[in-house]
């Protein structure tokens, strides 16, 4: 196997140092804490496969021990 | 006035009462019924609905009301986007039957602006594939020949244009899923500058890439439809806050005399199809003819783009595919009591999503897995920088680069559905827009001399600088149909019973 050159170390060194940010420059987005309209319960479980008194119903989850 | 114009022609006759929007909206779904059954673009239509918004817009329009330039038009809207009350299926067998409770922003603008929602286009699953074959409820056919794929994934959309089934509609891009099904069909589609339209209520297969954006069948109409459903939106996190420029004059400009346009060296060659390359080459002698400057430009880091997307795109996808975990939404399987919820979701998944879908989960799950995110992810990641690098070097040498949309014309049903290297090669040359968050049009330039099939030609401009795109876009297909004599889908084989 051929030697490593310096070049090539001097390559994987510049390619260690880029770091990945948002391809544009947009800042990390929060809003204001506001209470806005939102989906009822009713709607927010419309595609439930089962709900149950208002609640989203599900599979058991912990095992019977 | 016929189903044939084209949307902005639709428009003006809609505004001069030549035409109802009622019967503009009737008259599109005669032509569903007797073509749609061959081409298989649409999964689910919403007559009701669309006949309710268009009754609303000739009101209006009777009383006098200020209308947006597109009112009354219809659309396509790919089954990707959520629309009130509409079943939502991504092409896919975990959604089947979902009626999203709420409306994407896309959709809130369309009705807003009065176009008219024919119904949802079919798509692979997830928007995950390049041909419409990975779709759970069967492929789409190309209008320009049946056998063969309309592209993907939004090949629905793309194949509903092309068919005369609407004039307008909306896709979304994540490495290509606009340009390469307009390249294919004929037809012109634009990915936006990423953060230019709204993802609010687009189902999220890659967040960093996926774009929604406008589809039609000219660089005018495409513009209006992208000037509509545009700009900020405070539910999308990474929505730009700037104004979008304008699109619709730049179309209408025709003008690109002293325009410097790159063509990029390595989006040729190897792997293109002869009559790609030569369709690709005579537009560029076009553009030379109306005053633009042509330059050749290198980047060398788009042979490592493909690589990097499917390192991304898979690690996106298998996290945001997580919430479809059969507990409050979609599908559930095998939940007859005697089950635990993590066998049941097991259960649903396996039935629920296709094989290229758990393909790219699993591709995703193992690049993130401890130990292997920084030599995967963090790595594809730095490929994603050295891209833009490229772009930005290379837009200091040009207003815009160009290059073929897709490498070959459309393939045959099939013929790459068990090779997914080969579909993934498709994407080649529109991956790298995705990757540096830039826009990119696909206009067409001809058809290929070997089959006799679409072309289409790639236009790519700098973030937040669309208007350029419509500018060469508008100037470059004004003159193509000039030498040709008529628009490309005229040299189109009529389908049976087509208008």
């Amino acid at each position: 196997m051929a030697a490593i050159s310096r070049d090539e170390v001097a390559n994987l060194a510049r390619l260690a140092r880029i770091t990945m940010t948002h391809p544009l420059a947009v800042n990390n987005v929060t809003r204001e804490d506001l209470v806005l309209p939102s989906l009822t319960p009713t709607e927010a479980l419309s595609g439930a496969p089962a709900s149950d008194e208002g609640r989203f119903k599900v599979p058991q989850i912990l095992g019977e021990e | 006035m016929s189903i044939r114009d084209n949307a902005s022609v639709m428009a003006a006759a809609l505004n001069n009462k030549e035409i109802s929007a009622v019967e503009l909206t009737n008259q599109h779904y005669e032509q569903i019924a007797a073509v749609d059954k061959d081409v298989h673009a649409f999964l689910y239509l919403d007559k009701e609905g669309a006949l309710a918004q268009a009754k609303e817009v000739d009101k209006k329009r009777a009383a006098g009301e200020k209308l947006s330039p597109l009112a009354g038009v219809p659309i396509a809207l790919k089954d990707v986007m959520t629309q009130k009350g509409v079943p939502t299926t991504c092409g896919s067998k975990i959604l089947e039957g979902w009626k999203p409770p709420y409306d994407s922003t896309v959709v809130s603008k369309l009705k807003d602006a009065g176009v008219i929602i024919l119904g949802k286009t079919n798509m692979d699953e997830f928007a995950m594939g390049s041909s419409t074959e990975n779709s759970a409820y069967g492929p789409t056919h190309n209008p320009w020949d049946l056998t063969r794929i309309p592209g993907g994934s939004g090949g629905g959309s793309s194949a509903s244009l092309a068919a005369f089934e609407a004039p307008l509609a909306i896709g979304t891009d994540t490495g290509g899923s606009i340009r390469q099904p307009a390249a294919v069909t004929g037809t012109v589609g634009v990915k936006p500058t990423y953060g230019g339209v709204s993802r609010y209520g687009l189902v999220a297969f890659s967040s960093s890439l996926d774009q929604a954006g406008p589809c039609a069948r000219t660089v005018l109409d495409t513009a209006l439809l992208h000037q509509v459903i545009a700009g900020f939106d405070p539910k999308d996190s990474t929505s730009i806050n700037q104004a979008v420029p304008d699109l619709v004059a730049a179309a209408k400009k025709l003008d690109i005399k002293g325009m410097k346009i790159g063509v990029v060296k390595q989006l040729a060659g190897d792997g293109y199809q002869k009559g790609v390359e030569n369709k690709f080459n005579e537009a560029v002698a076009e553009l030379v003819k109306l005053g633009a400057e042509i330059v050749e430009v290198s980047c060398p880091n788009f042979e490592y783009a493909l690589a990097a997307y499917y390192l991304i795109a898979p690690s996106e996808c298998s996290s945001n595919l997580a919430k479809f975990d059969s507990m409050r939404f979609g599908l559930r399987v095998g939940d007859d009591g005697t089950k635990g919820a993590e066998e049941v979701m097991n259960l649903t998944r396996q039935a629920g999503f296709g094989r290229e879908v758990k393909r790219r989960i699993i591709l995703g799950t193992y690049a993130l897995s401890s130990g292997y995110y920084d030599a995967y992810y963090g790595s594809a990641q730095k490929v994603r920088t050295l891209i833009k690098q490229d772009f930005d070097a290379a837009f200091t040498k040009c207003d815009v680069l160009v290059s073929p949309t897709a490498p070959t014309t459309a393939f045959k049903i099939g013929e790459k559905s068990n090779d997914p290297l080969a579909m993934y090669l498709n994407d080649i040359a529109t991956i790298p827009v995705n990757m540096a968050g830039i826009g990119g049009m696909s206009l067409p330039c001809g058809l290929a001399e070997e089959d006799n099939l679409p072309v289409g030609f790639q236009i790519m401009s700098p973030a937040m600088k669309d208007d350029r795109m419509y500018l060469v876009g508008g100037a470059l297909e004004a003159a193509l149909i000039s030498k040709w004599g008529k628009p490309i889908l005229d040299f189109a084989p009529k389908l049976a019973g087509s208008k």
